[in-house]
């Protein structure tokens, strides 16, 4: 077994305890023989019904913006990148907050996560057009913080606009980021999309451990850009598109899993991808483990929680690098 | 490899970079390509490597065209050294000198930790050819300037192609290492590479390559053996210098006096 064998099984047993806690985790108690189908019906319907979406959705929007956050690390040869930085995220919380705003939501409930759809990948459509299709990937950051930026006005005219306080305080709820009360419906909608989306950033593994010496370099060593351009985009307009339609925005986990995980498989950006996806998985997990059992009279937020460990650790992490390479 | 540039013209917005340029090399030839700063000497290197599409003129590879080459058919048969390159990530030397076999890798669909033995032959030969293999397992964010050049070099050379293009390989480099760099060079190319390398230090292409190309203003001025183009004359039009050209113990001694 090679070191990244050994990271990956560990990192596969983390998630697997984590999402075993998870289940048990929340304002009911259960008892662990509940997963074994014994119990009250009130339990097994708290176990399938809650706690099992809860935890699936975790697992995959965790997955989503580890590996994602990896990929456009290795693409943009920027440790500051994450999905945020090419518009999926506000592109996708703007699509979300419109069908909050136009009442849409109410409706019928994949109202919101498919308005979420189509707002991150119009987002990312626009970022592509704008980008051209022979750019550098500079231009591509340059029109990703464009893009960006306009989402994120939209979805402030959309707050200030609001008819009434309580419509306001819905789209603010929601655009901090949460997996509570989804269900089942919620995660066959979002997994596919997910999974397809991780697949594509996948294929990315080869071009971007070339683009590490340069995109000339990596030409020359026969990698197409264009290609490695739409698998990195429209991976990761597939996944995290979906993955904040259905828990709005979580951040710092793609940006903080792929600079944790980076020393132990060597730097090299195309063996990043797994352990990323496994890592985000079970610190989202973890995240919504902890915010659930802490004695809090309201629930934090997932997204709020995220930030809150997320941007101090962040700061942690660069002062550590600064130091080892002054 | 052979190859053969017919009339090629280039443009960068409005402004001519390359004009007008006729070129044939054949296997085996240790080419350098001279000329002041601005001259096109890189741009030519990139449309020889098939990075930048000429405007105008066509480039041959073995008579084949070269556009109409499968990408990674091209990869395979032509290594590139872009000027300045260095590695984004603090890998580990060996996995960056590996990053040479990716055009093998990508078609083989093998991962890349269990490399077949021709793949890690090359590797460990293009270390070695470097003078890489005591640092091999070093990161190289902790080499010297000249060190990461090597690595660079090695991971060109680890391609195994039949043609090197290589932007500047001098630069940065301690004496010892431009010698052994050159005399490696040399060596290659008399195994039937073809070897074309920018340089700017004059004394040391009139030593060992066996061709001088001189570009001045997008333009080929000339072209033939070390002894033919850079004499005083030649130096004097085309960078315009004053140097001294003359010879020491049997070898060239090229020296910039003064600016005209």
């Amino acid at each position: 077994m090679t070191a990244r064998h050994w990271l990956l099984s560990g990192l596969l047993f983390t998630v697997g305890t984590l999402f075993l806690l998870s289940l048990m985790s929340g304002r009911a108690e259960l008892t662990w023989s509940v997963l074994f189908g014994n119990g009250q019906a009130n339990a097994q319907l708290i176990l399938w019904e809650l706690r099992l979406p809860r935890s699936l959705l975790a697992v995959i929007v965790g997955a989503a913006l580890g590996m994602s956050g990896a990929v456009l690390q290795g693409f943009m040869r920027n440790p500051l990148a994450d999905a945020g930085l090419i518009g999926v995220s506000a592109g996708a919380a703007l699509g979300a907050v419109l069908t909050l705003y136009s009442g849409l939501a109410a409706l019928f409930a994949l109202a919101l996560p498919l308005g979420g759809l189509s707002g991150a990948a119009l987002a990312v459509t626009l970022v592509y057009l704008l980008a051209g299709r022979d750019s550098s990937i500079l231009t591509l950051i340059l029109a990703g913080v464009a893009i960006n930026s306009f989402a994120a006005a939209l979805t402030s005219l959309a707050l200030n606009m609001a008819p009434n306080p309580y419509a306001a305080l819905e789209i603010v709820f929601w655009l901090l980021g949460s997996l509570a009360e989804r269900s089942m419906e919620h995660v066959s909608l979002a997994a596919p999309l997910i999974l397809a989306g991780m697949a594509m950033l996948m294929a990315t593994g080869r071009g971007l451990d070339a683009l590490s010496l340069g995109e000339d370099t990596a030409r020359s060593l026969g990698i197409s850009m264009p290609l490695l351009r739409l698998l990195v985009l429209g991976g990761t307009a597939l996944s995290v598109g979906a993955a904040v339609a259905v828990t709005g925005s979580v951040g710092f986990i793609g940006l903080v899993v792929p600079h944790l995980l980076r020393p132990l498989i060597g730097y090299r950006p195309s063996q990043l991808l797994l352990p990323s996806a496994l890592g985000g998985a079970a610190l989202l997990l973890a995240a919504d483990i902890a915010i659930r059992r802490m004695p809090t009279d309201v629930e934090l937020k997932l997204g709020v929680l995220t930030a809150l460990i997320g941007a101090p650790f962040f700061l942690y992490l660069l002062i550590r690098t600064r130091r080892q390479h002054p | 490899m052979n190859i053969g540039i017919h009339n090629l013209h280039l443009r960068l917005g409005d402004r001519p970079v390359l004009s007008d340029i006729d070129l044939q090399l054949d296997a085996g030839e240790f080419v350098g390509l001279l000329g002041p700063n601005g001259a096109g000497k890189s741009s030519l290197l990139r449309c020889m490597a098939g990075l930048l599409p000429p405007d105008n003129g066509h480039i041959h590879l073995d008579d084949r065209p070269l556009n109409a080459l499968p990408r990674m058919q091209r990869a395979r048969q032509i290594a590139y050294l872009e000027q300045d390159a260095d590695c984004h990530w603090p890998m580990m030397v060996e996995d960056v000198v590996a990053l040479g076999r990716l055009p093998y890798r990508l078609a083989t669909r093998r991962n890349w930790t269990e490399l077949d033995p021709v793949c890690r032959q090359h590797i460990d030969t293009a270390l070695e050819e470097s003078d890489l293999v005591a640092l091999r397992r070093r990161r190289v964010d902790g080499l010297s300037g000249g060190e990461r050049r090597r690595v660079m070099l090695a991971r060109t050379l680890a391609t195994g192609s039949r043609l090197l293009l290589a932007d500047e390989p001098a630069a940065g480099l301690d004496p010892a290492h431009q010698l052994q760099l050159m005399q490696l060079l040399a060596a290659k190319a008399d195994e039937g590479m073809t070897v074309v390398v920018v340089l700017h230090d004059l004394a040391l292409a009139a030593r060992y390559c066996r061709r001088i190309v001189l570009l001045a203003g997008g333009r080929k001025v000339a072209d033939g053996s070390p002894g033919e183009v850079l004499n005083p004359e030649q130096l004097s039009r085309t960078y315009g210098i004053r140097a001294y050209v003359g010879e020491t113990e049997g070898l060239p001694v090229i020296l910039p006096l003064d600016r005209i």
